[in-house]
């Protein structure tokens, strides 16, 4: 907050009013109900009673991001009413706040859609839904003209819109990708607070903090959701037409990308266990960060007398493209991916060097040499690729009733690489916007479900059952040796079958040994053993289809299988429950998307794998 | 511990801080109508109740001190 803002703030609030005067503006679960001594009482647990909260509505959304906030909006022009549940705070919570890029194709700045297709083909190694990466273009630039239309703040200079022009131009092509960007630090217009205000007026309900654990399914469709506050004993029913999963995507809450502490695949987890088909989880998302100031990767910036900055002040390590890297043995990584064939440009190059051993790395800098980590995205794939199948491009799941939205759809918008900055923000202000819309508009035909108590009953029961356990495993301690699993460089980013397969026996104990005896001493740590729960489900999707995909394209590297094969991996990995045991499938690209056969596989793919 | 301590005394009470840690590590105390760091050992230092607290009260310490790991727990 800068400091005019913060003057606005306190004037807003009464500077030196007495605290009292402000209790009015928190919900009642902010307040420790019992005082902070008493928070995770072990064995006060059991026999805990819930008070009971149900509401109805034509459209439920979970998750208030992009996705969700955009969802609520257009299924409430539908007609429909809507309620928004979010595990965290409306305008908040999720990666949205911290965004500060959108993508905007637009024809009248000269972009040319053919020049951007034809890049994003190539640089997503032609496994992207080109049906997805042409909608998110072409509807990107609605989008953004509905956030300017409810207030959101872009940055202006001389009064022109202020846009990040990176050039489309690993694979020599001449054109500009356009990122709009954000006011990201100014509360008034921050782009997630603007959201939550304009769904505020237009009357969609809004239910804070309160995590949701089951989708409620009955005669093959989905009613719903069970979910439970993270604040207090309160249980949650939510009873819907239809439901819009918008929950983000799945990590295994990572340090160094801090927003991820809340994205904990529950989005997929909850979908899968009703049924829905989920994809793209073997492509990891590569981001790294700086050993001294974890944070720096969200932004914020940690100085040498512990004083927090913005990132933006100082310069950002962010994606995997880093300048001014260097290896233990002084030699520098090169800069930018431009028209060059060696692997080091790929996404994954700093993973590589570390497996040749020259690490650390080091990144120079004004301020000094500081020394660079990995797995500042752990669990997570890129964004638009991995996440609920959709059955449609009304965002429509396999599962009647239930659509998904943003980083919990899995359009694979983006293949096997993040191809351009701001897509992220753009496609989930675009899928939100559509799922919102298909939602309202089926549930204006169809008419309110009556809920199944046996169903009901399951769902609360599985919602509460960490918390009625008199012991067990605590969440933190499952999810510390759930990462000590995963967070090898050797494991999670430069993989081999053997190594996958000794991670993915672990995980399997873990599923079979550990998650049914999750304990939660109070509400908070109800959440995180959900959370945990579906962490290991994470990462059991990760490690399968790490396995499954016998190649390497992207940012799935196996040095086993160190080339693309064009013969068999045109394809992407699809995941679903048979009998209880996690299936995959592999469902080939269409024909006409596949890359000319003629062009040499060097041309075709200008990145080169080590063991090529 | 990243985020260390709240200062009661500049501490205004608006709940800026526990709407917006992810982690749901602060929240506000009834007996003092203040914040408190509830859950210190699940802050992973995101920063983002430093930047949207308006009167600079919250005490941060950049290390994090892993917890000890041990065969269950
Ligand atoms: C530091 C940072 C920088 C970024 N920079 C950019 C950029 O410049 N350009 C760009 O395009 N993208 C960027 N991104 C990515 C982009 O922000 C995300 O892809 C996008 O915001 C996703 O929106 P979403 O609505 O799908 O998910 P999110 O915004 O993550 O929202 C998920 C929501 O679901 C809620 N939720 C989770 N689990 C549950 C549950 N069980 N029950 C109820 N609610 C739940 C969460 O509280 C949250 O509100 C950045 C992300 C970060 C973290
Ligand atoms: S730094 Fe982030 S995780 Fe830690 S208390 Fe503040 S908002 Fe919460
Ligand atoms: S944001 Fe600052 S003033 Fe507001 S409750 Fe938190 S610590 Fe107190």
């Amino acid at each position: 907050m800068s400091n005019s803002n913060r003057r606005e703030f306190l004037k807003s609030v009464g500077q030196g009013s007495m605290a009292a005067a402000l209790y009015m503006h928190l919900p009642d679960g902010a307040w420790l109900t019992t005082g902070i001594d008493d928070v995770a009482d072990p064995g006060a647990a059991s026999g805990v009673t819930y008070k009971e909260t149900k509401l109805e509505c034509d459209v439920l959304i979970i998750g208030g991001g992009f996705a969700g906030e955009f969802a609520a909006i257009k299924a409430k022009e539908q007609g429909a009413s809507v309620v928004l549940v979010n595990k965290g705070y409306t305008g908040k919570s999720g990666m949205t706040p911290s965004a500060s890029g959108f993508l905007c194709f637009n024809p009248e700045w000269g972009h040319k859609f053919d020049d951007w297709m034809a890049y994003t083909n190539k640089c997503t190694e032609y496994v992207n839904n080109r049906t997805w990466t042409e909608i998110v273009f072409k509807e990107s630039y609605p989008r953004y003209k509905d956030l300017v239309s409810y207030g959101v703040g872009f940055k202006m200079k001389d009064g022109k819109l202020l846009k990040d022009s990176s050039p489309l131009d690993p694979f020599e092509m001449i054109s500009y990708a356009n990122n709009a960007r954000f006011e990201v630090y100014d509360p008034e217009t921050n782009h997630a607070a603007v959201l939550r205000r304009y769904c505020e007026k237009i009357g969609v309900k809004i239910v804070d903090r309160v995590m949701v654990t089951e989708l409620l399914k009955q005669k093959g469709r989905i009613v719903g959701a069970a979910g439970v506050s993270v604040d207090g004993d309160n249980m949650y029913t939510f009873v819907a037409k239809t439901t819009v999963m918008a929950a983000g995507p799945g990590a295994l809450k990572p340090a160094g990308y801090p927003m991820l502490v809340q994205l904990t695949a529950d989005s997929e987890a909850m979908a899968y266990r009703a049924g829905a088909e989920l994809l793209g989880k073997e492509f990891c998302d590569v981001h790294v960060t700086r050993r001294d100031s974890l944070p720096i990767c969200a932004r914020a910036m940690v100085s040498e007398d512990n004083e927090v900055k913005l990132g933006r002040e100082k310069p950002l390590i962010h994606h995997g493209f880093i300048d001014n890297v260097y290896d233990v043995d002084g030699q520098k990584m090169p800069d930018r991916p431009a028209g060059s064939a060696n692997y080091k440009f790929s996404y994954l190059g700093p993973n590589f060097l570390v497996h040749e051993g020259k690490a650390p790395l080091e990144w120079k800098t004004e301020a000094g040499d500081k020394e660079i980590v990995g797995g500042a995205c752990l669990g997570l794939s890129h964004r638009e690729a991995e996440g609920i199948w959709p059955a449609n491009t009304d965002c429509a799941s396999t599962v009647p009733g239930l659509y998904a939205a943003g980083d919990a759809l899995g359009s694979m918008t983006n293949g096997a690489v993040y191809s351009i900055g701001g897509t992220s923000s753009g496609g989930a202000t675009v899928t939100g916007a559509r799922a919102g819309t298909a939602a309202g508009k089926e549930a204006m035909k169809i008419s309110m479900p009556v809920i199944d108590e046996k169903e009901l009953a399951r769902a609360k029961l599985a919602t509460r059952a960490p918390r009625d356990r008199k012991g067990g495993y605590s969440p933190r301690w499952v999810t510390q040796h759930l990462q000590n699993v995963m967070m090898p460089n050797f494991v999670s980013y430069i993989k081999k079958a053997d190594r996958l397969e000794n991670a993915l026996a672990q995980v399997e104990y873990m599923q079979a040994h550990l998650v049914p005896w999750l304990y939660a001493g109070d509400p908070h740590e109800l959440r995180l053993a959900h959370e945990t729960r579906n962490m290991v489900f994470n990462a059991e999707l990760v490690l399968r289809s790490s396995l499954f995909r016998t190649e390497s394209r992207g940012n799935h590297y196996r040095e086993d299988f160190p080339r693309r094969d064009d013969k068999n991996w045109l394809a992407w990995t699809k995941v679903r429950q048979e009998q209880g045991k996690m299936v995959l499938v592999k469902v080939p690209v269409p024909d006409e998307w596949h890359p000319d056969p003629s062009i040499p596989y060097e041309k075709r793919y200008p990145f080169r794998f080590p063991g090529e | 511990m990243a985020v260390e301590n709240i200062n009661k005394d500049l501490c205004v009470g608006c709940g800026e801080c526990y709407r917006a840690c992810s982690a749901d590590v602060i929240r506000m105390d009834k007996k003092t109508g203040k914040a408190a760091v509830t859950y210190p050992e699940d802050c992973v230092l995101c920063a983002w109740c430093i930047l949207s607290c308006p009167v600079h009260a919250i005490i941060f310490n950049g290390s994090k001190v892993s917890p000890v790991f041990t065969s269950w727990g």
